[in-house]
């Protein structure tokens, strides 16, 4: 196989394995000599299982053939980001002082996963604890993307994006804080959807800041996001944040077309808050050209600056971080990686007023978002400063001064980063499209038309076309 | 950019309320290593409180259905 299979969308290969014309364990045999071949130079995975995976495939394929196919994720080989518990296996959140940790139960996300079918072809590298990275002090290298090697994932789900972009598995999960789902798909060209807060348990996710951590599929395109989303949205009372709100049919909301849909640009964001290179900002306006021709109405939007949000966002992410990783910095301090513990250590320095003034401001700016988009399906931000840097040339703080992000950790909303392009030295270059919360339906519908009217899907790296 | 306001002696009594226990010399590394960090940070925590007013608080609201499942 090959390149053919391994250039599958997950709902191109459920087609096929559901009418038995792919079998799960040929697709899997696929990703694993890719895995062989590619991962060597990509790093996006800190632990394959290919006996395992082949086992979990002969399952999934006697199924099939005995009439019990389960789904579209049935025998679909998936990677798991390391912070995500698995029963029995080895889950390290990229960080030495996890090495030797194995989870007695699964988490929430990953049980649903497995239960749908997938085929767990192994756990992903990540920043450490899904903050530290790219680092170089680590027990595993980082991640490096597929379209260049020589550049920057984008993390903190870096394993996942640069897995997913060369073909390794179809599809997988992220967390996202801050952007740690949709930096990662933007750099590395996939599609990365953060659902709204409390839409997937994170019960069994290793935490960063307890109310900005999602949980969130990564996959090529939109339409595979909503099968993945399908298998893990709803409610789970072990989670606190969880929120017990009805799941709908992700798919049958997918349409080629985007009549009705009201769209906001909040293009302040992007062009005066803080003013991304000329490539990104035509990108974006092209592809709004793109979904005026589908239907959409779409109008600009003023919001609070970028900044406010992204000092709201990172004060309280530094804070809560703290609070999750104090006993043990406290003790094993230079076990961390360099980048990990100079970041997290903010938190420390901070004061309590300073944390309850940001969940002040939280406040105000989800009621500013809210009323923004009362009369809005979505809104649409640039994803990413531009596209993904050299990896030696990332800076320590440079997501902490350019939050295109975090509005929507801030605020909840579900928020989702696609490719519209190519930066001139070819590499990927993405928007984000946010909704309402609870509605990452019309967010994946507009996603999936624009996916569809555009030729930027595909396009794949030349490293995973070998 | 905004540069820290701390100084080294006050970075120190931080590290201790913070219960981290470093020598002097991995203080002075993490001083010098995360000093740009600390003022961007600091310069968050203040443009919080800028534009803040008195009617921002971080309430917990409780709505509807939550009442209902309460009776």
């Amino acid at each position: 196989m090959s390149r053919a299979e391994a250039h599958l969308t997950i709902a191109e290969a459920a087609r096929l394995i559901e009418s038995r014309r792919l079998s799960p364990v040929e697709l899997t045999r696929s990703c694993l000599a890719r895995v062989a071949a590619l991962d060597g130079r990509i790093n996006s995975f800190l632990l394959a299982r290919p006996e395992a995976a082949l086992a979990e495939a002969g399952v999934a394929e006697s199924e099939i053939m005995s009439g019990r196919y389960r789904g579209p994720l049935n025998g679909i080989p998936i990677g798991l980001k390391d912070i995500f518990n698995t029963a029995g296996i080895r889950t390290t959140a990229h960080s030495k002082i996890l090495l030797d940790n194995v989870p007695a139960e699964d988490a929430a996300a990953t049980r649903d996963l497995a239960d749908a079918g997938t085929v767990l072809l192994g756990k992903l590298a990540t920043h450490e604890f899904a903050i530290g990275g790219p680092s170089f002090d680590l027990p595993w290298p980082p991640a490096r993307n597929p379209w260049n090697l020589e550049h920057f994932t984008g993390g903190s789900s870096s394993g996942t994006g640069a897995a997913i972009a060369a073909g390794l598995v179809l599809g997988g999960t992220g967390s996202d804080t801050g952007g740690s789902i949709r930096l990662p798909a933007a750099y590395c060209g996939v599609t990365g959807l953060k659902p709204t807060y409390g839409r997937i348990s994170r019960r069994g996710v290793i935490p960063l800041a307890y109310s900005l951590d999602h949980v969130g599929p990564m996959a090529w395109t939109a339409e595979d996001c909503a099968i993945l989303l399908q298998a893990m949205a709803g409610h789970d009372p072990k989670d606190p944040a969880s929120a017990d709100v009805p799941v709908p049919d992700y798919r049958a909301a997918l349409r080629s077309d985007l009549r009705g849909v009201r769209v906001g640009v909040i293009r302040h964001f992007y062009e005066a808050d803080f003013r991304i290179p000329d490539e990104g900002r035509a990108a974006i306006d092209a592809a709004l050209g793109v979904m005026r021709e589908l239907g959409a109405e779409i109008r600009d939007v003023e919001l609070s600056p970028v900044q406010d949000y992204g000092a709201c966002g990172w004060v309280i992410l530094f804070a809560e971080a703290w609070a999750v990783h104090e006993k043990v910095m406290r003790h094993r301090f230079h076990d961390f990686g360099r980048m990990m513990r100079n970041r997290v250590v903010l938190g420390a320095f901070l004061s309590s007023a300073d944390y309850v003034h940001a969940l002040r401001l939280r406040g105000e700016l989800v009621r500013e978002m809210n009323a923004a988009m009362a009369d809005l399906d979505v809104v649409i931000s640039a994803a990413t400063p531009g596209a993904a840097p050299r990896i030696d040339e990332k800076p320590d703080y440079g997501s902490f001064q350019r939050p295109l992000m975090m509005p929507f950790n801030v605020t909840g909303q579900p928020s989702m980063a696609v490719r519209c392009g190519f930066s001139a030295n070819g590499l990927p270059l993405s928007l984000q499209i946010a909704g309402k919360p609870f509605d990452e339906a019309t967010v994946l519908r507009v996603g999936h038309a624009y996916e569809l009217a555009t030729p930027w899907r595909s396009m794949r790296p030349a490293l995973a076309a070998a | 950019m905004s540069e820290p306001t701390m100084t080294f002696e006050g970075f120190i009594l931080l590290l201790q309320r913070a219960g981290l226990t470093l020598s002097r010399q991995d203080a002075g590394a993490l001083f010098d290593e995360i000093a740009t960090s600390c003022g961007i940070v600091e310069g968050m925590a203040a443009r919080i409180e800028a534009r803040l007013t008195a009617e921002c608080e971080p309430a917990h609201i409780f709505h509807r259905e939550a009442a209902d499942v309460a009776r």
